[in-house]
């Protein structure tokens, strides 16, 4: 367990020199987890804590404060799934407020059947310009967040959640589609066109 | 322009059943309507069949509360 605290801070620090504000975000997060889980095992097996042992060269005072600085603003943009209170300290949370990602596939089959096009592009159809602009990974809260957790219970928890857009292209269009999803996949009746266009 | 949706609510922000939604225009590309959805965000929606993208089994109706002179939501409906 010590040695998950230096190494949680070894990286934390890495972060934080090579300027990784996203990735010290995360690292932050661990190194907490770690030292949690290392001060309620003494707790509870009533050894002294031998914090000599979880030192680490490089991780300073100034480190350490920002790591706990980052931490504090990440629970409070936590969405609480249990009262259902959303905490929007976004703008200084420390993360992202659009997350790009690469390209991917789409998650399920759309049938674009508007009036004048019938369209339909295939699951497995590729995405561009993918971008994360809600949930996990982003300061943005989603609004719905309660409801995405009680309606799919099975796709994962409320921290997993993402609103992310993406591009397809079928039949000399590009639609800008819209969707919910999380480690559980996309459910068929949260994806949305947010524009057509000819290409 | 606003339209009453009628039938299967869907999406935790998509169409929800009797509800009231503004038209923001009807998109001249695609003929669909570009209105404001329970996320409060403008998408397209089918006038004739609306209904999330991804399960065709869903599909409902809209009703038109408010139209402008030329009655360019009726038009799109009743095509």
């Amino acid at each position: 367990m010590e040695r998950e605290v230096r190494e949680a801070k070894r990286k934390a620090a890495a972060y934080n020199a090579a300027g990784l504000d996203e990735a010290f975000a995360e690292q932050s997060f661990r190194v907490k987890q770690k030292q949690a889980a290392y001060n309620a095992f003494c707790k509870q097996t009533g050894r002294t804590k031998r914090l000599d042992r979880t030192q680490v060269y490089g991780y300073n005072k100034s480190i350490s404060g920002k790591v706990t600085a980052t931490n504090r603003k990440r629970e409070k943009n936590v969405f609480d799934a249990k009262n259902g209170s959303y905490q929007k300290n976004v703008s200084s949370s420390g993360l992202p407020k659009v997350k790009k990602l690469p390209n991917e596939n789409l998650k399920q089959t759309a049938n674009v059947n508007l009036p004048n096009m019938h369209a339909v592009a295939p699951k497995g159809a590729d995405l561009s310009s993918v971008v994360v602009i809600a949930g996990a990974g982003t300061s943005t809260p989603i609004k719905d967040i309660q409801r995405l957790v009680s309606k799919y219970p099975s796709f994962g928890d409320a921290n997993g959640w993402q609103k992310k857009s993406g591009v397809t292209v079928t039949d000399n269009f590009r639609y800008e589609m819209r969707w919910y999803e999380n480690a559980g996949g996309v459910p068929a009746g949260e994806v949305k066109v947010k524009g057509v266009k000819r290409v | 322009m606003k339209v009453r949706y009628k039938g299967p609510s869907f999406g935790i922000d998509g169409l929800t059943d009797g509800s009231v939604y503004e038209v923001l225009e009807v998109d001249e590309l695609t003929g669909a309507f570009r209105l404001i959805d329970d996320s409060g965000e403008d998408y397209l929606y089918s006038p004739t069949e609306p209904g999330p993208v991804c399960d065709p089994s869903i599909k409902g109706k809209f009703e038109v509360i408010e139209d402008d002179e030329q009655g360019t939501l009726d038009k799109a409906i009743n095509k």
